[in-house]
């Protein structure tokens, strides 16, 4: 089950999960939470006994907001074959989304790649969405978010993506020494750890830049 | 005109691996010690431009 009250401020990241996407992927759930989101990955649960599918459906049926980013779509050096995860979750969240219930038909995503028409070649049935790139620069990912969301709640104020960006170098000037007093490696931290520390943080940051 | 209430940031799901009050110490006292710099620093000698 999922928390009614969460459940319009919970956003879905699907996103590649690699060494060389992580930049992107740390801007993407900096500006979800400084956008005042809850960000939601396949990550944040280390449940071994729940099967992955499983617990990837349970997360998107709590979001009615998803990022996901088809960028990765090269070919794995050693196995010669691309990844598919991120294309199948975006199929299951558009399935949610049309065959869902009234609350699940509510659903809203933003697709990001690198380039803003290159999904024709490879994803061509995802023609008539909106589909942002962010050429692989957090700063950009960061604004693509940022826009993206205030839009989904425009009674509210929030701050702009070049504000939020210079927040989150303030942020990654911190990180180091935060993880030096928590003990924790940088590449230690977990999605979880990386969320609650950027929630400390920007409670007490929120308006430095 | 009135202005729109500004977004609030929401705490994320799951507990994580490090305990709430050495996190919260840690990032008050990392936070705090970076202001303390700034604040420290000693003012640029460059002359302000003033009116003519």
């Amino acid at each position: 089950m999922y928390n009614n009250n969460d459940y319009e401020w919970n956003v879905f990241i699907n996103c590649p999960f690699d060494k060389q996407y992580e930049p992107v992927f740390h801007a993407i759930i900096f500006a979800v939470m400084d956008s005042g989101y809850i960000p939601r990955s396949a990550q944040e649960s280390s449940d071994s006994g729940e099967v992955r599918i499983q617990k990837i459906v349970k997360i998107i049926k709590s979001c009615k907001f998803a990022i996901h980013d088809i960028s990765r779509t090269d070919l794995s050096p050693e196995k010669k074959l691309p990844r598919f995860n991120m294309p199948l979750e975006l199929g299951i969240y558009l399935g949610a989304k049309y065959f869902g219930d009234k609350k699940q038909k509510s659903k809203n995503c933003l697709i990001l790649d690198t380039e803003q028409f290159r999904y024709q070649i490879f994803l061509s049935d995802l023609a008539g969405q909106d589909i942002r790139s962010h050429n692989n620069e957090p700063e950009k990912a960061i604004r693509c978010v940022r826009d993206w969301l205030s839009s989904l709640h425009p009674e509210l104020q929030y701050p702009g993506g070049k504000e939020i960006y210079n927040r989150y170098k303030l942020f990654l000037y911190d990180l180091p020494k935060i993880c030096r007093e928590t003990k924790l490696s940088i590449e230690e931290l977990t999605f979880t750890d990386y969320s609650r520390t950027i929630y400390e943080w920007l409670k007490l940051n929120e308006n430095n830049h | 005109m009135t202005r729109k209430p500004s977004r609030q940031i929401r705490p994320p799901k799951g507990k994580g691996s490090i305990s709430n009050k050495v996190l919260k110490e840690a990032v008050k006292k990392v936070s705090e010690k970076r202001i303390d710099s700034i604040k420290k620093k000693p003012k640029s000698k460059t002359p302000t431009h003033k009116n003519k």
